[in-house]
């Protein structure tokens, strides 16, 4: 479903399906993308609830503690400027940019390396 | 139209990351550093998004525009240095926090409070970058209000 929709996004908008971009296109970039972006957004925003409606439970847990959110969310905000986002070096991919394949296998080295740092700084930790 | 295809499209992409887990901040820990079983859910959607889209990419690869008009946009162009500093910047945020931008707008779809930090964390970093860029100053003109 998720490649289905990125494949459609494309095809009939020819926008890049990457939350990141489309936050982006918000804050300055192409002429006339925010509307499309907006109404994308949204659609990601409400899908939960109408799921709920349908009687889908979701079950909802924060994967880490504050200050790694925030030092995340900078990151990977400021790697989203740099060009490099998961969904957007996943469509390039599948358009077979090469480029896009260099970001992929950075996003896999660094979510490696941050994955083990967690682990090495829970199980080190002080509690 | 366009707009309205943009919304189906973003209820089709939260429908798929919820229906499937994926948007879960505990899959890539799951994938990649093991308790037990490894948890193969994330590894394999994200393969399985790739085939989709190559399918309907590879179809649709002589379209020289957009079906519905409209302005588009263009791949990202950055360097390749750059394009790799941005992607292990990603990663790392991505293994710190557990979230992804798309993962975290449907977790906040759930209600969960660390979503939004997550997200409002990433807007700040993408300002804190263009007043990088920018000398100093934050161009305020830069913010579209309309599409």
């Amino acid at each position: 479903m998720i490649g289905l929709a990125l494949g459609l996004l494309w095809v009939l908008t020819r926008r890049v399906l990457s939350a990141s971009g489309m936050i982006g296109s918000l804050l300055g970039g192409r002429e006339g993308l925010a509307a499309s972006s907006i109404a994308f957004l949204g659609g990601l925003f409400i899908a939960p609830s109408l799921l709920m409606t349908v009687g889908f439970v979701g079950q909802m847990s924060d994967g880490a503690t504050w200050p790694f959110l925030i030092l995340g969310g900078l990151m990977v905000g400021i790697a989203a400027r740099l060009g490099g986002s998961l969904m957007g070096a996943i469509h390039g991919v599948t358009l077979r940019s090469k480029r896009a394949a260099v970001t992929l296998s950075g996003i896999m080295a660094g979510a490696g390396m941050a994955v083990l740092l967690r682990r090495v700084l829970d199980g080190g930790g002080v509690s | 139209m366009i707009r309205l295809a943009a919304l189906f499209c973003g209820l089709l992409c939260g429908a798929g990351l919820i229906l499937s887990g994926l948007f879960q901040p505990t899959r890539l820990q799951g994938l990649l550093t093991p308790d037990g079983e490894r948890d193969l859910t994330l590894g394999l959607g994200l393969l399985s998004a790739l085939l989709a889209a190559g399918i309907v990419l590879t179809l649709t690869h002589r379209l020289s525009r957009p079906l519905l008009g409209g302005p588009g946009e263009p791949l990202a162009t950055a360097p390749i240095g750059k394009a790799l500093l941005g992607g292990v910047l990603f990663g790392v945020g991505w293994g710190l926090s557990g979230y992804f931008p798309l993962a975290a707008l449907v977790a906040i779809g759930l209600f969960a409070p660390g979503a939004a930090v997550f997200l409002a964390s990433m807007l700040a970093g993408m300002v804190l970058y263009d007043i990088g860029a920018n000398r100093g100053r934050f161009r305020f003109d830069r913010i579209r209000s309309s599409g």
